[in-house]
């Protein structure tokens, strides 16, 4: 007989606490995490550039690469000509070019990659590219995209009521456009990739992405090879938001096409200011909306048209402007209601997933618009939105919202209350009021706003995930997961539901790399999804390996399966009790499969795009925020002095990384309103196209008082546990600080007028709407 | 060949070119892969490491750093914290129970920053740790996903009157290390003399002292920098020196000495301070190569203008004296000759009656380059205008002075008249640029109104800030 490993533990109960800390980070703290860059190379490994095209669009006339190849440590250079397979890397929509051939679509759009022996060498090759350009004047703007009629996707539409009847009966009405400003990612590991060739035509992908699986599809199509040539690896990503959903591809299939002509490996990666220029971002929108209300401020009427700047092609924007318009209510009921999502061309970057993924975009203009109410009507901004959250009193079917989905679950009004409550909103806002009026520089601006943020992927079959579970024979434990880590902490949580599922300690389980030879056909971590999805598919695959177990006990003591129970590292039944990995090596023998796959697919779910009507969600994410922000209205500077968050996560499944997501998720927010300015010339050309003049928060930038509370109810939807998402909903918090900002303004009219305040709420912006109150009010 | 301590353990390294960054020699040559780029330019702080001397421990960014200054010095990275038992630093463990990481990627530069900032404590051992004195060390380290909450967290608890760990790993200063780097084209003199042999023997060497703007040019525009000399070393540019009318400053006086310096007479400047650059590049950068940039906003030369301080440049047989606002010729151009060296700064003394005020206007607080930045200084006498001189930065091609003392003398500064006639006078003065920044616009309006806030500050007491360092 073989003999097993020897047992580390007694057999003694023990219980079982599950620590909340990262799986990595004493990695992390130590210099030891690695990332693609990190990745011990092979001696003959190869350093890949992108060469870089003109700064401008239009047709390439020329393109000289001599020089580039003549450049010191230079071993080839590829251009287009030189893909086997598909030249058009489109996520869903074809369009998205890996190497320009004759037509540049955005500035600096990629021409060639070069491969040396260096980083160093390959990079300084690629700026002696010389190119003959014949340029046309890009179309940037929405105006002038509209003029042209030129869309990536066609227009969707949402319809409940007759809008135009309602807002021609209403007793007060208000209209406005509202520029919103798109948002560099800025993950600080920037785009890389690491491919190694194996024999039998095979590629081993390192890549940082969301998305291995997508990366192991485009991989294979550029190189016109059949999937299963290709594995791709992701162990960690030095932050994603987004970014490395559609993104990571383009850059693992030029290293990939290197490494499979050279046959060697080769490894790539952006320096950060072409990662700027080159790589979407989230898309800058620009919506109209119209709004009639009763006298007491509740909403009959709202029309929204909303325009995502998509750049110069599809990749996820059909999506992205369909989530805008998903959200365009916010937390609200909008009456009789209209929504168009038009999806403009621009001659730019192709702009792409990022954190909320266009529902930040969609909420911002009902947000303005309630601030507007209150200030006609001379009331408190937060009793025009409690007046008109759904589920408020006085009105008919105000539980559904305008593409007809039905809301349950929905708690945000005791949410909100209870948030004022606890941050003291009502005191505090009429003791700023009072200080405005004493204090001729400085202003003090309150604003209390809530998030209602649907989870699930719009795309209905991304809903699905696998997950693959190894029980060896000491007990250990290793379990693979469609799912990505990018920080946000997906490893830990799913390492906890299975050593929960089992009843053992979290150091027997080790969550193993991404891998799309482990677990196939996966959907990207986004959409909040991944602890959703994965997490169920862990489960499942858990539970499935316990019937086992089970089975093989219940026959042998002669029990009942469901009298047997796995707890502090136990399995026990009626009269009997053994260590989980005794029963592990007993089943080893007893010839029971110790390895299972579990699927999941969430359940209820379906839209109709045809109708605009359906369930495009499982369930509602919600929370609220209270900022308060001091004012100089002399140069427009202000700081966000104190925030106080209520944030609801069902029943968390750790509730220090949930609160990380929410501090994280909110003061990204935060530089997406305030200082993070995307800057493009008139060529389309990126000049905001560093950290030195692209601002991201720093520490400074933590409200000096920030309190965070997590909401604690199980979610009515029979999740992981009863938990909720908590990647992207506290991404739309931080809409009290540019509202609060508006009401520091707003106090220079005796709170009688809203501001009008574009974002980012640069301090330009500040000041300029400062100006305007001013000269307002002056002609009063 | 180079050497130099790392870890508390000696090394020696050949290959090295006069503008190999730090980074890169940690990352491709050492195997040291726990130093991260995050961005190359040093604005986002992954790239973090400490050295260590006889002042203390300081942060600076490896990726702008030069591998050939290392010489004789001790360099610590994230990799040498831990005990040689594996247990983790204190504040390592801090950052690990606080949830200070998530990617984890600019983690290895807090760390170090926070390491260094333990040490710092560790010295002085005073008073308990506030929020802002986290914020300051931080202030170079950018973190994309936990909202810097929990690092603050980690920070007020690791290094709140920390003690002394008789396990920890102690990191000596080296000793002095008289041997010179032997890297092929990077010259380090020792003093005055040894500079003007260098200089003459090899014209077409650059200058470096802190490195904070040439090692983003090497990083960013992949320009070889085959000759330099390092001004670091020159005993005479590293000392400064007060009398009765002026403190003198040499050159190569790091920033974060100078700000040590200058808050002695001059503690309205403590804001500016803290805001120019970041703490790993005051520690880097030096007074010399603040004005040797000839940057259009180089946060020096606004309030060294209004304090009328002068510069001397010296070619190591004669110097010449220019007031600052003179020594700008133009964009990114200097009275500086071929030869010659920024030598010292010469900056009159408080004198009573002074009033004075430096505002920085950015997009960002914390280690951002300034829109518009802004010094005045007015003298009075018996309540009426005697000198009224404005320095300011990301106006024109290059810093200006604006002298409104023959204009305004006599003027009772009391008189909201006084400042009404300022704010007509500035259109006249100035000719500002759109850019990435700002507008023309928004910089045109921020003078009448930073004058204002200047005027209410010294003639009232209304609150004008929304920072609590003023």
């Amino acid at each position: 007989m073989r003999k097993l490993i020897d047992l580390r533990t007694p057999g003694n109960a023990q219980t079982v606490t599950i620590p909340h800390q990262h799986e990595s980070a004493r990695q992390h703290v130590s210099g030891q995490a690695n990332y693609i860059d990190d990745l011990r190379t092979r001696a003959d490994c190869l350093h890949a550039y992108v060469v870089k095209g003109p700064n401008t669009v239009g047709t390439l006339t020329q393109l000289d690469l001599a020089a580039v190849n003549a450049a010191p440590g230079v071993v080839r250079v590829f251009t287009g000509a030189d893909i086997p397979g598909h030249k058009d890397i489109g996520a869903i929509f074809p369009g998205d070019i890996l190497l320009a051939e004759s037509v540049i679509e955005y500035p600096l759009q990629p021409v060639a990659v070069v491969v040396a022996e260096t980083h160093e060498q390959a990079r300084r090759a690629a700026t002696l590219v010389h190119c003959e350009v014949q340029s046309r004047q890009p179309i940037l703007t929405a105006e002038q995209a509209h003029a042209q009629d030129y869309f990536v996707r066609p227009k969707h539409e949402q319809r409940r009521g007759d809008f135009s009847a309602q807002y021609a009966e209403a007793t007060h009405t208000l209209e406005g456009t509202l520029n919103i400003g798109g948002q560099e990612h800025f993950y600080l590991e920037s785009q890389a990739a690491m491919v190694e060739p194996m024999e039998n035509d095979c590629l081993l992908v390192h890549s940082s992405t969301q998305h291995p699986s997508e990366v192991q599809k485009v991989v294979a199509e550029v190189l016109n090879l059949p999937l299963h040539r290709i594995t791709v690896e992701t162990r960690r990503m030095g932050g994603g938001f987004g970014g490395k959903e559609s993104q990571a591809a383009p850059y693992a299939c030029l290293a990939a096409l290197a490494a499979y002509y050279l046959k060697r490996a080769v490894k790539i990666r952006l320096a950060r200011s072409d990662d700027m220029q080159l790589t979407g971002k989230r898309h800058a929108f620009v919506n109209h909306y119209k709004i009639g209300f009763d006298a007491d401020g509740r909403i009959l009427a709202s029309q929204f048209e909303i325009n995502g700047l998509c750049g110069y092609t599809p990749d996820l924007s059909d999506a992205i402007v369909d989530r805008a318009m998903f959200h365009a209510d916010n937390a609200y009921y909008l009456g009789a209601a209209y929504v168009v999502g038009h999806r403009l061309k621009t001659d730019t970057v192709s702009h792409t997933a990022f954190r909320g993924f266009g529902g930040p975009q969609g909420m911002l203009a009902i947000e303005h618009a309630l601030d507007s109410i209150a200030c006609r009507l001379g009331k408190d901004p937060l009793d025009i939105r409690l007046l008109n959250l759904y589920g408020a009193e006085g009105r008919q079917d105000n539980l559904t919202t305008h593409y007809g989905m039905q809301i349950e679950g929905f708690w945000l009004a005791e949410i909100m209350e209870r948030l004022a409550r606890n941050c003291d909103y009502r005191h505090r806002k009429t003791e700023f009021e009072t200080f405005n009026q004493s204090s001729p520089i400085i202003k003090k601006g309150l604003a209390l706003t809530p998030v209602k943020f649907g989870i699930s992927f719009t795309a209905k079959h991304l809903n699905q995930a696998g997950a693959l579970i190894h029980i060896y024979t000491d007990g250990s434990i290793q379990v693979n997961h469609g799912g990505t880590e990018m920080g946000q902490g997906l490893h830990t949580k799913i390492g906890t539901v299975v050593a929960r599922e089992f009843g053992i300690d979290i150091d027997r389980i080790l969550v193993t790399p991404t891998r799309t030879d482990k677990v196939p056909n996966t959907s990207p971590t986004a959409a909040s999804s991944g602890t959703d999805l994965n997490g169920m598919a862990a489960r499942n695959a858990a539970v499935e390996i316990k019937q086992r177990l089970q089975q093989h006990l219940a026959e042998k003591y002669q029990v009942s399966a469901d009298d047997i129970t796995f707890a502090n590292n136990q399995v026990c039944g009626p009269g009997f009790s053994l260590a989980f990995d005794a029963l592990i090596q007993e089943a080893y023998f007893a010839r029971v499969n110790l390895s299972a796959n579990g699927f999941y697919q969430t359940p209820k779910i379906g839209y109709d795009h045809k109708k605009s009507q359906g369930r495009p969600f499982f369930y509602f994410s919600q929370g609220a925020a209270c900022a308060e922000v001091w004012v100089d209205t002399l140069t427009g500077e202000y700081k966000v002095h104190r925030v106080d968050i209520l944030h609801d996560v069902g029943e968390s499944l750790n509730p220090d990384i949930d609160r990380g997501q929410i501090s994280g998720g909110f003061i990204q927010g935060m530089g997406w309103l305030t200082t993070e300015e995307l800057v493009w010339n008139d060529h389309g050309a990126l000049l905001s196209n560093s950290p030195m003049n692209y601002k991201i928060p720093a520490i400074s930038d933590t409200p000096e008082i920030f309190n965070i509370e997590l909401f604690q109810r199980p979610n009515n939807e029979a999740t992981i546990y009863y938990s909720k998402a908590v990647g992207e909903p506290p991404f739309m918090l931080p809409m009290c600080v540019w509202s609060a900002i508006r009401d520091a303004i707003s106090s220079l009219s005796g709170y009688r007028r809203s501001p009008h305040l574009d974002t980012p709420a640069t301090t330009e912006r500040v000041f300029m709407a400062i100006q305007a109150m001013k000269q307002v009010v002056e002609h009063e | 060949m180079l050497s130099f301590t790392l870890n508390n353990e000696p090394v020696e390294v050949d290959g090295i070119k006069p503008d190999t960054t730090i980074l890169e020699l940690l990352r491709t040559k050492l195997g040291r892969s726990g130093t991260k780029e995050g961005c190359g330019s040093g604005d986002c702080g992954a790239c973090t490491v400490v050295l260590a001397s006889e002042t203390g421990f300081r942060t600076i960014n490896s990726c702008i750093s030069l591998a050939s200054q290392l010489q004789g010095q001790h360099l610590i990275t994230v990799e040498g914290l831990q005990s040689a038992d594996g247990s983790l630093h204190p504040v390592q463990q801090a950052m690990v129970e606080h949830h200070g990481s998530q990617c984890g990627f600019c983690t290895p530069g807090f760390v170090m920053s926070l390491f260094a900032l333990y040490q710092q404590r560790l010295e002085e051992h005073s008073q308990p740790i506030t929020r802002a004195e986290v914020a300051q060390a931080l202030a170079g380290n950018l973190c994309r996903c936990t909202g810097y909450e929990p690092i603050i967290q980690a920070a007020m608890q690791a290094c709140n009157a920390p003690e002394k760990d008789p396990q920890a790993q102690v990191f000596e200063a080296p000793a002095p290390n008289r041997s010179r780097a032997q890297v092929d084209g990077y010259w380090q003199p020792e003093s005055r003399d040894q500079l003007r042999t260098i200089c003459q023997a090899h014209p077409e060497a650059r200058f470096v002292a802190g490195a904070t703007d040439l090692g983003v040019e090497i990083t960013q525009r992949l320009q070889p920098v085959p000759a330099l000399i390092d001004l670091t070393a020159v005993k005479e540019l590293g000392q400064w020196h007060q009398d009765a009318h002026a403190l003198t400053v040499g050159a190569a006086v790091r920033l974060s000495q100078l700000h040590t310096l200058m808050l002695v007479e001059w503690p309205e400047l403590a804001e500016l301070f803290e805001r120019l650059g970041s703490t790993p590049i005051r520690h880097q950068g030096t007074l010399g190569g603040n004005l040797g940039t000839a940057s259009p906003i180089g946060d020096c030369a606004p309030w060294l203008m209004a304090l009328g301080a002068s510069v001397v440049v010296s070619d190591g047989d004669r110097s010449f004296s220019y007031l600052v606002n003179d020594f700008f010729t133009g964009y990114r151009q200097t009275r500086l000759e071929a030869g010659q060296w920024i030598d010292h700064v010469v900056i009159p003394r408080r004198r009573p009656d002074q009033w004075f005020r430096t505002y920085k206007i950015s997009k960002r607080f914390d280690d951002d380059i300034s829109t518009v930045c802004i010094s005045w200084l007015i003298e009075l006498d018996d309540g009426k205008v005697a000198t009224a001189r404005c320095g300011l930065g990301g106006v024109a091609a290059t810093p200006v002075l604006v002298d409104l003392s023959p204009q305004l003398a006599g003027c009772i500064w009391q008189q909201r008249d006084t400042l009404e006639q300022i704010q007509q006078t500035w259109p006249a003065n100035v000719a500002p640029m759109s850019d990435v920044r700002a507008s023309a616009d928004y910089r045109l309006a921020l003078l009448p109104a930073l004058t204002e806030r200047f005027w209410l500050e010294t003639t009232t007491a209304v609150v004008t800030r929304v920072l609590n360092h003023a």
